[in-house]
């Protein structure tokens, strides 16, 4: 059997321009150095690092294998969305993939399309409009009503602020490929002081509320992930 | 914070280990002599007998599922035994085809390998590389480089 390392060499080797300069001999080298870092996080389950070395890896290398781990890595690390971009770019940018690895692209972007959620944000004012985060990070705006963002399927928030306006807040748990309509209410701001007892006991009950949620999608993702046999004839070793 | 222990829970239930099934398909030689082609199997070491069987027609296409037990990565042993009756019983050295499979299962997924059984008397060795199937696992379900599978990581 061909070993991943020598594999990769070979890979390389082959991507390498024939009148590669010292330059370019040392991009494949740390390619190559990058990459070994990635397998070795992976197989310590260091998610973030892998991603991190098979990212540099590819950068400095352009070999498609190198993509498809980010791609994969990506999706190990729960993070579909990102994982859908790196696949579509793996087989368009790539037409020299092996079938093998193409058809195996091929089904891994079928699954992360699959699992792709959508959050619909609807009863946004045009541009300029308030600004939207989803969790915690602002989203583009392209203008378009109502917004469509694609998002990881999981629990969500969502916080939408505008001058002058209350914050619209929203949390909620997204199943694989759910489309989620949000309508964005942006109430005047509150004038008198809230009582912060109360909504300490409201954000308390919240918390608990989510931490169940949190179990129950821990306690269902165990459960469908568990292999099943196919057929009717089973052995148990 | 109340909530924080039981977030830990769930992400340490949502990470339990799993179980690991392997589905097995075996194109059978066809064997006038025989009625059966008696399949078993094992974990580190060839089966001996006692763990369960299945059946199957020579000739056929067949196919069973393997669920792991404790021990993921010892090499899994296959048997396949051609016989008169069902189980063997009374025939003490029927002609047997053996596969070694150089590691069958990974945690949580499930693999597939299709086999094409020679004649008895053989044995197979059987490549880790040659078992397909991990793209639709959790986690580690990195491709393997050599292109030939995706199971090595």
């Amino acid at each position: 059997m061909l070993s991943r390392w020598a594999a990769l060499a070979l890979a390389l080797t082959l991507t390498a321009p024939a009148t590669s300069s010292a330059q370019a001999e040392g991009d494949v080298d740390r390619a190559r150095a990058r990459y070994a870092e990635g397998l070795a996080a992976v197989d310590e389950a260091r998610w973030g690092d892998a991603l991190e070395a098979f990212e540099a890896s590819y950068a400095l290398s352009g070999v498609g294998a190198a993509l498809f781990n980010v791609a994969t890595t990506l999706r190990a690390l729960g993070r579909h969305v990102d994982a859908r971009a790196a696949l579509e770019r793996l087989l368009a940018a790539h037409p020299e993939l092996d079938p093998e690895m193409r058809a195996a692209a091929d089904a891994m972007l079928r699954e992360e399309r699959a699992r792709v959620a959508t959050l619909v944000l609807a009863g946004l004012p045009p541009p300029p409009a308030p600004r939207a985060l989803l969790d915690g990070v602002e989203v583009a705006d392209d203008g378009a009503r109502p917004l469509r963002l694609a998002v990881d399927p999981g629990p969500r928030h969502v916080v939408v602020t505008a001058d002058g306006r209350a914050p619209f807040e929203w949390r909620g748990t997204l199943a694989d490929g759910a489309i989620e309509r949000v309508d964005v209410r942006l109430a005047p701001a509150a004038t008198g002081g809230d009582d912060p007892e109360i909504l300490l006991w409201i954000l308390a009950a919240c918390g608990v509320a989510l931490a169940a949620g949190a179990v129950a999608l821990g306690w269902a993702v165990w459960e469908a992930d568990e292999p099943r046999p196919d057929g009717p004839q089973v052995i148990r070793l | 914070m109340r909530r924080a222990p039981l977030a830990i829970a769930a992400l340490a239930l949502a990470s339990c280990s799993h179980g690991a099934v392997l589905e097995l398909s075996l194109e059978l030689p066809d064997r006038g002599d025989a009625r059966f082609a008696v399949l078993d199997a094992a974990p580190g070491a060839p089966p001996d007998g006692a763990g369960p069987t299945v059946a199957f027609a020579p000739g056929d296409e067949a196919h069973v599922s393997l669920v792991a037990g404790a021990d993921l990565e010892a090499p899994l042993h296959v048997r396949v035994r051609f016989c008169e009756a069902p189980d063997c019983a009374g025939e003490p050295s029927p002609p047997t085809v053996r596969a070694r499979i150089e590691r069958a299962f990974y945690p949580g997924v499930k693999t597939s390998l299709t086999l094409a059984v020679p004649p008895p008397p053989a044995t197979l060795e059987i490549d880790a590389c040659r078992v397909q199937g991990c793209i639709e696992g959790r986690g580690a379900a990195l491709y393997c480089v050599d292109g030939t599978h995706v199971c090595e990581l």
